[in-house]
C-alpha cells in the first residue's frame, strides 16, 4: 500500500532581484492507494500535482509529512522504494543518442538486474510493446508513438509494483494516448497500484477507481468518481471540479 | 555508495561522449594542433634566421662590386642587377624579387624597398645590415688610407650576452620558452575543453532535455550520480591531457633533432613520469571544477559560457611568459596556473622538488574542496530541478 501522510512542500520564489517569497506547492496532503487501485490526481496546471508525485517517487523531499510505501519511508529506504516504483512524467525525457535497447539495458543495470535476468526481461518487453523494428534505432529518430512505447518500457523494465504516471497523455494524439490508456488498464488488471495525474477529467473518469482533486496545493476532495459526482450534484468530474472551486481564480 | 550505479553512470557518460563529435575532436584532434604548432614554430624560427635553407631574391639598380659581393654572400640573399626603377618594380610585382635597393649617386642615399610580409621584413633586415657592413668597410678603408689601424679606433671593448645562469644567451631562447608555455598550456586546455564540454552535457543538457529527472527516478543517489559523472569527466580530461602530453613531449623530442632552437629541451624518465602525474592530477581537479561551475546552468549555452572561465585561467601562464613574469615558490599553490609552469620547469631544467610538492599538495586539497562542494551542490533541489 502507498500512503501519503500530511505532505507539504514549500518553495522559495524569486519575484525580483532582491525579493523572494515563500509559497506552498503542496499543503498538508494525505491519501492512500491500495493494491490494484488506480488513483487519479486531478487538478489544473500549477495545482501542485507534479511536485506531489515527485515527492511520492522520492526524487524530491517534502518540507514536512511523509510517504510510506509498503510501510517504508523514503528517508531510510529511498533506494529500496525506488526499485518498486515506475515514474513516468512529461518531464522524464529519454536520451536521444542511444537506442531503446541500450536505454532498457542501462535502466536494468541501475535496477541491479543480473545479465540473464535483464536479457530475458528486455526480450519480453520488446515483444510486449512491439519494439522489435526500432529497438536499435536512435531515440531521436523515433515517431511519437514509438517514443511513447519506449518511455513506458523503460519504466517497467524492473517489473515495479507501483506506477506513478504524471500527465502521461498530455500533448499526445489519440493513437499515442491509447497506448498509455491500454498500458494502465493492463497494469490495473495485473494488480499494480497506479497514481495517475491528469488535467483531462474525462480520462480520469474512465480509468480511475479513486480521485484526489487538488487545487492550489490543497486537496479539495477525495472519493470515487461516483461519490464526487454525488457530493457535488454534478454529472461529470469537470463540473464537479468547478462546483468545488466555486468562483476561485486559478491564475 | 553503490559501485554498480557509479560504473553504469560512467559507462553512460562515456558512451554519450563517444557519440558527440565535438568532444571527440577536443580529445583526439586538439592535441595534434599542439604537435603541428611545435614544428611550425621551429620551421618559422629557422626561416626568420635563414638557417632553414630559405633564400630571398633581391634586386639592385647598380652593379655590385667585389667587396659588396663578399659581404652579400654572408646573407641568405640571391641578387641581380636591374637597369632602372621600373624594371625593379615589375620584378617585385611579378614576385621575382622580395625587395630591392635603389642607390642615388647624387645624394648618396640607398633606399630599400620591400613590403610588410614576413619575407619582406627579413629582406629589409638583411639588406640594412649588409649596407651597414659596407658603410663600415668604407670607413675602415679611409682610416687605413690614413695609416690608422681601424681596430685601434673601434676595438675598445667586447660585448658578451649571457643569461643569469652564466650561459650564452640565445636569441631564440625567448621564442622556445613561449612555444613551450603555449604547448603545455594547450595540454591543460585540452582538459578544460573536454571537461567543460562533458560537464555541460552531463548536467545542463540533461536538465535542458529532461533526462536528469529520468535518472533521478532510478534507484541511484545523487552522490552516486555525481560521482559517476565526475569520474567520467576525469577519464575524459585525463585521456585528453595524456594524448596531448605524449604528442607534445614526442614532438619536442623529434623537433629537438630537426631544429636548433629546441636543442635545450631535456627529456628524462623522471620528467615524463612527473608530467603524467601532473596531467592526471589536473584532470581530477579540472573535471570536478567543470561540473561545479556548470552545475547551476539551466541550458547548454549558459553552461558553456560559465565554463569558459576555466579556459581563460589556463591561458594566464602564456601571458606571464610573454611578460617575462618571474614566479616564486608560493605561486605553485595556485591550481591550474601552476600546472603549465611545473611542466615547463620539468623540461627546461628549472625543476625543484619543493615546487612539485606544493603543486601536488595544493591540487589534492583543491580536489577535496571541489568534491565536497559538488556533493553539497547536488543536494539542492534548485540545482537538480532548476526550480
Amino acid at each position: 500500500m502507498l500512503e501519503v501522510k500530511n505532505i507539504t512542500k514549500e518553495f522559495e520564489k524569486k519575484i525580483s532581484q532582491k525579493e523572494t517569497i515563500k509559497f506552498l506547492a503542496d499543503d498538508d496532503i494525505s491519501f492512500e492507494a491500495k493494491e490494484g487501485e488506480v488513483v487519479g490526481i486531478l487538478g489544473p496546471n500549477g495545482a501542485g500535482k507534479t511536485t506531489l508525485l515527485r515527492m511520492i517517487a522520492g526524487i524530491m523531499n517534502p518540507t514536512s509529512g511523509e510517504v510510506l510505501v509498503d510501510g517504508k519511508n523514503h528517508k531510510d529506504n529511498s533506494i529500496e522504494i525506488k526499485k518498486d516504483i515506475a515514474f513516468l512524467t512529461g518531464n522524464t525525457k529519454l536520451y536521444k543518442d542511444i537506442s531503446p535497447y541500450e536505454l532498457l539495458k542501462m535502466c536494468g543495470e541501475y535496477y541491479g538486474l543480473s545479465k540473464d535476468e535483464l536479457d530475458s526481461r528486455i526480450d519480453e518487453i520488446i515483444k510486449k510493446f512491439d519494439m522489435e523494428s526500432f529497438k536499435h534505432q536512435r531515440i531521436d529518430t523515433l515517431s511519437t508513438g514509438q517514443y511513447q512505447r519506449t518511455s513506458i518500457s523503460r519504466c517497467v523494465v524492473h517489473d515495479p509494483k507501483y506506477y506513478i504516471l504524471d500527465e502521461p497523455t498530455s500533448g499526445l494524439d489519440v493513437i499515442s494516448s491509447k497506448v498509455i490508456i491500454d498500458f494502465v488498464k493492463e497494469a490495473k488488471a495485473n494488480k499494480k497500484t497506479i497514481l495517475y495525474s491528469t488535467h483531462y477529467m474525462e480520462e480520469a473518469e474512465n480509468i480511475c477507481d479513486k480521485i484526489v482533486m487538488i487545487n492550489k496545493g490543497k486537496v479539495i476532495i477525495i472519493g470515487t468518481p461516483e461519490e464526487i459526482r454525488k457530493k457535488t450534484k454534478t454529472t461529470n468530474l469537470r463540473d464537479s471540479f468547478f462546483a468545488l472551486i466555486g468562483g476561485e481564480n486559478n491564475e | 555508495m553503490n559501485k554498480n550505479n557509479i560504473l553504469v553512470t560512467i559507462k553512460k557518460e562515456l558512451r554519450s561522449m563517444f557519440r558527440d563529435k565535438k568532444t571527440l575532436f577536443m580529445i583526439f584532434g586538439f592535441p595534434f594542433v599542439i604537435a603541428f604548432f611545435i614544428f611550425l614554430m621551429g620551421f618559422m624560427e629557422e626561416s626568420v634566421l635563414g638557417e632553414g635553407g630559405t633564400t630571398y631574391n633581391v634586386g639592385f639598380n647598380y652593379t655590385i662590386n667585389e667587396v659588396e659581393e663578399t659581404l652579400l654572400d654572408s646573407y641568405p640573399l640571391e641578387y641581380d642587377y636591374y637597369k632602372d626603377k621600373d624594371a625593379l618594380e615589375e620584378a617585385f610585382e611579378l614576385g621575382e624579387i622580395s625587395g630591392y635597393v635603389m642607390f642615388d649617386d647624387e645624394s648618396k642615399v640607398y633606399t630599400i624597398y620591400t613590403d610588410t610580409s614576413m619575407g619582406g621584413m627579413n629582406v629589409s633586415t638583411f639588406l640594412a645590415t649588409y649596407l651597414e657592413d659596407y658603410n663600415q668597410y668604407l670607413g675602415n678603408l679611409k682610416l687605413t688610407n690614413q695609416n690608422i689601424d681601424p681596430l685601434e679606433i673601434y676595438d675598445n671593448f667586447t660585448i658578451e650576452m649571457k643569461n643569469v645562469s652564466g650561459e650564452e644567451l640565445s636569441t631564440s631562447g625567448f621564442l622556445v620558452e613561449l612555444v613551450m608555455s603555449l604547448s603545455f598550456t594547450y595540454i591543460i586546455m585540452a582538459i578544460t575543453l573536454a571537461a567543460v564540454n562533458m560537464a555541460t552535457s552531463a548536467i545542463a543538457v540533461e536538465k535542458e532535455h529532461g533526462t536528469l529527472e529520468t535518472i533521478l527516478t532510478l534507484p541511484i543517489t545523487t552522490n552516486e550520480l555525481i560521482c559517476g559523472k565526475y569520474l567520467a569527466n576525469v577519464i575524459i580530461g585525463g585521456v585528453a591531457s595524456l594524448i596531448g602530453f605524449a604528442l607534445t613531449v614526442g614532438s619536442f623530442g623529434i623537433a629537438k633533432n630537426m631544429f636548433e632552437i629546441y636543442e635545450d629541451f631535456s627529456i628524462s624518465f623522471g620528467a615524463i613520469a612527473w608530467g603524467i602525474v601532473i596531467c592526471i592530477l589536473a584532470s581530477f581537479l579540472i573535471g570536478g571544477m567543470a561540473i561545479a561551475i556548470t552545475a547551476k546552468a539551466k541550458s547548454y549555452k549558459e553552461a558553456q559560457a560559465s565554463g569558459q572561465i576555466l579556459n581563460y585561467l589556463c591561458m594566464i601562464p602564456i601571458f606571464m611568459t610573454y611578460l617575462d613574469f618571474k614566479v616564486s615558490t608560493t605561486y605553485y599553490i595556485v591550481p591550474i596556473l601552476n600546472y603549465t609552469t611545473i611542466l615547463m620547469d620539468l623540461y627546461t631544467g628549472n625543476f625543484e622538488y619543493i615546487n612539485l610538492l606544493i603543486t601536488i599538495l595544493s591540487t589534492v586539497v583543491c580536489i577535496g574542496v571541489v568534491l565536497w562542494l559538488l556533493l553539497k551542490t547536488f543536494k539542492s533541489e534548485k540545482v537538480l530541478f532548476g526550480e
